[in-house]
């Protein structure tokens, strides 16, 4: 019988290459300011720029879903950038970032998605997959913003 | 958290290497980070879930190490500093109340255009000395930047 780690791992390797396109929205000079005192712990200059991981950090820009459609780790549906996960354990492993042109306040983003690896890996501590989703970030005249290749860690 | 006098950008080299930088965080700056990302997972909120994880502790989120990492760079180099890169793996978790010390060294220098480019090697260390995030940033200061 498949483990579910390894049934995840079949299924994200089909996704790889796959891209999805998504307007996100604008972005909320409130938010910002809310990032950088919640990294901070004090309130930022009013010409303080947008925080490096602003766009990158942010699971979900839209409501998501109420309690019962969350999983029970709390992550919702959307929240794992569209990887079949639902039923194995997530986390973050850490991001690589490019940054093209520093985000303003105000910019229409979008984003687009897509699996650019996926290694499976069984060994004395069990089983382990290791996805690289590609995100990059761009405004709404097509200029790139931000570039992230983040690794997620599922077990 | 600790804050730096900003250096002279002419005077950073290959081999210089940063104040340390230390942060202590919070449970308040857990919940707000997470509902500023509105990252719902309970690893970060929910002690009885964290435990029955294997975890002391509810957990720093993967990305607020990240923002470590860039704030010992803007504590050290000013808030006008420009990002080109920025890079971390998280080695290991990290709870509340730990200390959390970002260290750092420059690796390369280049000067164009009136701008300092400084490629620094980084790493985010707890109170017991376990490396938590090891990171890379590619960072602008001086002239006219983007």
């Amino acid at each position: 019988m498949t483990s579910p780690i390894r049934q995840c791992y079949d299924a994200v390797r089909e996704t790889i290459g796959q891209e999805r396109a998504e307007r996100l929205g604008r972005i909320d000079s409130r938010d910002v300011r809310r990032f950088t005192v919640a990294v901070r712990g004090e309130e930022p200059r009013p010409e303080d720029p947008v925080h490096p991981l602003f766009l990158t950090s942010i699971l979900h820009w839209g409501t998501g879903p109420g309690g019962s459609g969350l999983r029970p780790d709390g992550l919702g549906p959307d929240d794992t950038h569209g990887l079949p996960v639902d039923e194995v354990r997530v986390m973050g492993a850490g991001q690589e970032i490019v940054v093209h042109r520093r985000p303003e306040p105000g910019t229409v983003v979008t984003i687009h998605t897509s699996v650019t690896d996926a290694d499976y890996r069984h060994g004395r501590t069990g089983e382990l997959l290791i996805v690289r989703v590609r995100r990059r970030f761009g405004d709404d005249s097509g200029a790139d913003l931000v570039t992230c290749h983040e690794t997620f860690l599922a077990r | 958290m600790t804050t730096n006098i900003t250096p002279d950008p002419a005077a950073i080299v290959p081999g210089t290497v940063l104040p340390e930088w230390r942060v202590r965080p919070t449970n308040l700056q857990l919940f707000r980070f997470s509902a500023v990302t509105w990252n719902a997972h309970r690893i970060h909120y929910d002690q009885e879930y964290a435990r029955v994880e294997g975890y002391p502790n509810v957990l720093v989120q993967s990305h607020l190490h990240g923002a470590f990492l860039a704030e010992a760079l803007v504590a050290w180099l000013g808030q006008d500093l420009l990002f080109r890169e920025l890079s971390w793996r998280n080695k290991h978790y990290a709870v509340p109340g730990d200390e959390l010390t970002v260290s750092g060294t420059v690796v390369a220098v280049e000067r164009e255009a009136g701008e300092h480019v400084f490629e620094i090697d980084l790493a985010e260390h707890n109170q017991g000395g376990t490396l938590c995030a090891p990171g890379r940033a590619v960072v602008v200061t001086g002239g006219a930047r983007r």
